[in-house]
């Protein structure tokens, strides 16, 4: 009992016998969760498991009474009622998405809520010093006067841990820190963590991305439907092994290939170029090239800020910017799309990597979002024939599989995978000939990934082109019958896959520039 | 024991959210609790003056003006705009109206045609600032209310113009003609409207829950599904049949059922209904889903600006003369009732007859205070709380949603 209460206990933290519930539907159930001092804690499961709740509970989001169990920091029961309460204890919590504000500068970000205060006044000296520390600590070169929204997500990222670093953190918590990274700021900031793990500080790293953990934690807890399954040193532990604790069954395969046959070629962009806005000398795209064949899927491989996005939106008609090139469909010259609309009339889809904000109406129920880009097709002397709209929709919750009670649903209450096969369905319904996936499996969980590979082998069967862009490279490697490589604007080379062409190392190379 | 299970089964508890269901229904609830209220008070504070046949028909009366804009402008809001320059415009093609009554010497059609284009044309005015040019709507149609407050003096010269001739008053003031030569208070042709809007709305509510039912959608009980239906008419009833047996219905209240009627139908079953709010809710996903929003919000502005000249012409033919204060404030009515309503001025959510419901509301809280001789000054600080209140009342229960 004694030893326990010593400041220099094995652990740090434990969270012991925590049970929340939202309404009736359990979250969490008598999870316990044990972090070692200094360590680098993974906790891994699907989407809904329960990570996010617990973090939410552990950093006082969640305040107490609204969950059971207790929480023992240092040898001492906590209980914390709000955020600033358990940042005050050492708990800091950076989120997936990034807290910072835009157009402030890299140190008002930094100590914003947490300014080193004299006599009333901010003491700006003592900040910009503090401020120049803190960034050497995470290795960030940038001037301190920097605004924030000039950055990439990358340094935003640094930033994050920079501001955490300022209010003495003992537990560093990260939620998909590297979700919308590129491979190389992942690798720094994993390489960061590391680091300040030798600093001293707990790290509870939550992850997708098995790989990632499997290179940088030390201990390894899995959450399955509210519940711990299991929590094992990282050397007892195997990426197949976490992904089997995980969906809580043995995943044969995780890329699903089927047999298709590819026909001629169906879809060109011929010399897209795209001025960058704020950068006339650096083109956003530059003179980019792509051919896509009938019931072809073509991987668009590249860093962050490569022009991936840019380069779909530009034909699918939605790029802000002004775009220059011409697209040949089936033999056919087109100008570029002028606008969405025009590009769906030829035929062409785009499935958003942000459903949230780009894909879905998330006040409106299934029905209404899976039918939006289809009404067209449902008139009848103008008006929009229900039982032909009812049917449509019915179709399409069945085909994808969305689960759902009825189409009545609203969107915004779904799970992450379900709410992107409604986008899916939704873009599907239009009828596209040529489809563009951007990031199609991002932040959803195994089971859903599975479905949604699936479903594209499906589309291939139907005879549609499919062009899918993603920063995960075992996704792009595992489902491409043919990939792009992109790099600053351009496309920097092109692999086969029946030619045997596509490896981890070549991709790697493309993507940063080299030959 | 098994016998004390069963005994216990067959008397059923009475179960609330049986009967409600709090969370979908909240604005429906709120609503008809709100009614009541106001309806219970003031009928007692003003000794029962408030639901006699003779004021209601006057409350709804002036309330048509009111809610016709409100109709448009619950589209407006849906898709996350405003528009503060309505009541301006009300009086600004009321003086032009006028104008063409009295100097011009126009009848009543080519008036309310002219009345229109100009409808039409401010439409088109703030459709390309909004819509396009993608300025706020709010500063937009704020320049707009100063502009038309402008042009109200220099038209009228600031002074009262009127009065309007008879056919053209007639839209505003008079009632529907007894067909019959009916000899009592009963008007027929406003029975018959009113037994037709019964009709409508018990049809189209049986075959909206025939629809959920088919797709497993929850709904209520068949039975409180009959009694609600059966309140509802009833309550539309003997508010209505006040009004049959007084005089009938006026022809403005009758536009504006026949506009509620047609805008619902809009909203409900065509492509630009369905836009104006997947924008409101969502506009950047609204714009990938290839929906033109610059020419779905130039068509709602569009639509408005011919509703408010309708509601102009209602105005000016119920008050007979053209004067510089006139429809000041009107906008203001219009966009309370629409949140009182139910539509979320965060955009996305909405409907028609809540809007309007919503108005009637405030111009009942104004008929209301009036017999009271609540000193206007604190009816301003009052209808100001409310619309306050149906503001909080809409975010926090957004908020609360997640």
């Amino acid at each position: 009992m004694v030893r326990d209460k010593l400041p220099n206990g094995e652990y740090i933290l434990e969270m012991q016998h925590i049970t929340k519930d939202f309404s009736g539907v359990k979250a969490l159930e008598d999870v316990t969760f044990r972090v070692k001092r200094g360590e680098v804690h993974a906790l891994v499961g699907e989407n809904g498991a329960g990570k996010s709740t617990l973090m939410k509970i552990m950093s006082g989001v969640y305040p107490k009474g609204t969950y059971t169990g207790k929480i023992i920091l240092d040898g001492e029961e906590k209980q914390f009622s709000n955020i600033k309460n358990s940042e005050k204890s050492g708990i800091v919590i950076i989120y997936q998405e990034l807290g910072l504000i835009h157009s402030m500068t890299i140190c008002e970000n930094v100590f914003l809520g947490n300014e080193i205060i004299n006599n009333g006044y901010i003491d700006w000296n003592a900040q910009f010093i503090r401020c120049r520390e803190l960034l050497k600590q995470v290795k960030l070169e940038e001037e301190i006067q920097t605004v924030v929204g000039n950055l990439g997500t990358g340094k935003q990222q640094l930033i994050e841990i920079a501001k955490a670093l300022s209010k003495d953190v003992k537990i560093l918590i990260l939620d998909e820190p590297t979700a919308s990274l590129t491979e190389e700021d992942s690798k720094n900031l994993l390489k960061l963590i590391g680091s300040l793990k030798e600093e001293g500080i707990t790290c509870i790293f939550i992850s997708h991305k098995l790989s990632e953990v499997m290179s940088i934690a030390d201990t390894i807890t899995v959450l399955r439907d509210g519940k711990t399954v299991i929590s094992k040193q990282k050397s007892e532990m195997t990426q197949a092994a976490m992904v089997s604790y995980m969906v809580g069954r043995e995943l044969v395969e995780l890329y699903p290939r089927q047999e298709h046959t590819i026909g001629e070629v169906y879809f060109e962009v011929e010399g897209l170029s795209v001025d960058n806005p704020e950068n006339p000398n650096k083109k956003l795209l530059d003179n980019v090239n792509i051919k896509v064949r009938k019931g072809e899927i073509v991987g668009i491989a590249g860093l962050m800020g490569a022009g991936r996005t840019e380069m779909a939106l530009a034909v699918y008609g939605a790029l802000s910017a002004k775009a220059k090139g011409n697209l040949i469909i089936e033999g056919t010259k087109f100008k570029l799309m002028s606008n969405p609309s025009q590009a769906i009339k030829h035929g062409i889809g785009y499935v958003t990597e942000d459903r949230k904000e780009n894909g879905l109406v998330l006040s409106n129920d299934i029905k209404t979002n899976l039918t939006i880009s289809s009404l067209d097709k449902m008139l009848k002397n103008g008006i929009i024939n229900s039982n032909l709209e009812n049917k449509k929709a019915k179709e399409s919750i069945e085909q994808f599989n969305v689960k759902a009670s009825s189409m009545f649903q609203t969107v915004g209450n779904l799970s992450g995978g379900n709410q992107q096969k409604v986008v899916l369905g939704k873009t599907i319904m239009a009828e596209p000939k040529i489809l563009f996936l951007d990031e199609p499996t991002r932040g959803i969980d195994v089971g859903s990934k599975y479905e949604i590979y699936q479903l594209i082998n499906k589309l291939l069967m139907q005879g549609i082109s499919i062009v899918v862009i993603s920063s995960e490279l075992p996704e792009v490697i595992g489902i491409s019958d043919r990939i792009y490589v992109m790099c600053e604007g351009r496309i920097a080379g092109e692999l086969d896959f029946s030619k045997d062409e596509i490896t981890q190392e070549k991709l790697l190379k493309l993507m940063a520039g080299g030959e | 024991m098994e016998q004390e299970k069963k005994n216990k089964i067959a008397v059923k508890p009475f179960v609330l959210h049986e009967i409600f269901d709090f969370k979908r229904d909240f604005y429906k609830i709120s609503l008809v609790v709100e009614m009541l209220i106001i309806f219970v008070a003031f009928q007692i504070l003003t000794n029962g003056v408030f639901l006699t046949a003779r004021n209601l028909s006057n409350l709804f009366m002036q309330g048509a003006t009111c809610s016709i804009v409100a109709i448009s402008m619950m589209l407006v809001i849906v898709s996350t705009n405003a528009d503060l320059s309505a009541g301006n415009a009300i009086g600004f093609m009321g003086v032009v109206a006028a104008s063409l009554q009295v100097y011009g010497n126009l009848g009543a059609a080519p008036t309310i045609l002219v009345t229109v284009l100009i409808g039409i044309v401010i439409g088109i005015w703030h459709g390309f600032w909004i819509g396009y040019m993608k300025l706020p709507a709010f500063i937009v149609t704020f320049a707009s209310q100063l502009i038309f407050k402008g042009g109200i003096l220099v038209v009228g010269n600031g002074v009262a113009i009127g009065p309007v001739k008879k056919g053209y008053s007639a839209l505003g003031s008079n009632y529907l003609p007894n067909l019959f030569g009916e000899e009592t208070g009963l008007n027929i042709l406003s029975l018959i409207v009113l037994l037709v809007v019964i009709a409508v709305y018990i049809i189209s509510s049986f075959l909206k829950r025939k629809n959920q039912i088919s797709e497993g959608f929850p709904v209520y009980k068949i039975g409180i599904y009959v009694i609600s239906t059966l309140l509802i008419s009833a309550a539309i009833f003997i508010v209505g049949s006040r009004m049959v047996y007084y005089k009938g219905f006026t022809y403005a209240v009758v536009i504006l059922i026949v506009l509620a009627l047609a805008f619902n139908f809009i909203v409900k079953n065509t492509r630009f209904g369905r836009y104006v709010f997947a924008i409101g809710g969502n506009a950047e996903a609204a714009r990938l889903s290839g929906i033109n929003i610059e020419r779905t919000v130039m068509s709602i502005y569009i639509l408005h600006g011919i509703l408010v000249a309708i509601a102009a012409t209602v105005y000016l033919g119920r008050v007979g003369q053209a004067t510089a204060q006139a429809g000041t404030g009107f906008e203001f009515t219009a966009i309370s009732g629409c949140v009182i309503g139910g539509t979320s001025i965060l955009g996305g959510r909405g409907t028609i007859i809540g809007a309007i419901i919503g108005t009637m509301l405030m111009m009942a809280l104004d008929n209301g205070m009036s017999l009271m001789d609540v000193n206007s000054a604190y009816q301003y600080v009052i209808k100001g709380i409310v619309l306050m209140l149906a503001i909080a009342l809409d975010v926090i229960s957004k908020k609360r949603k997640g």
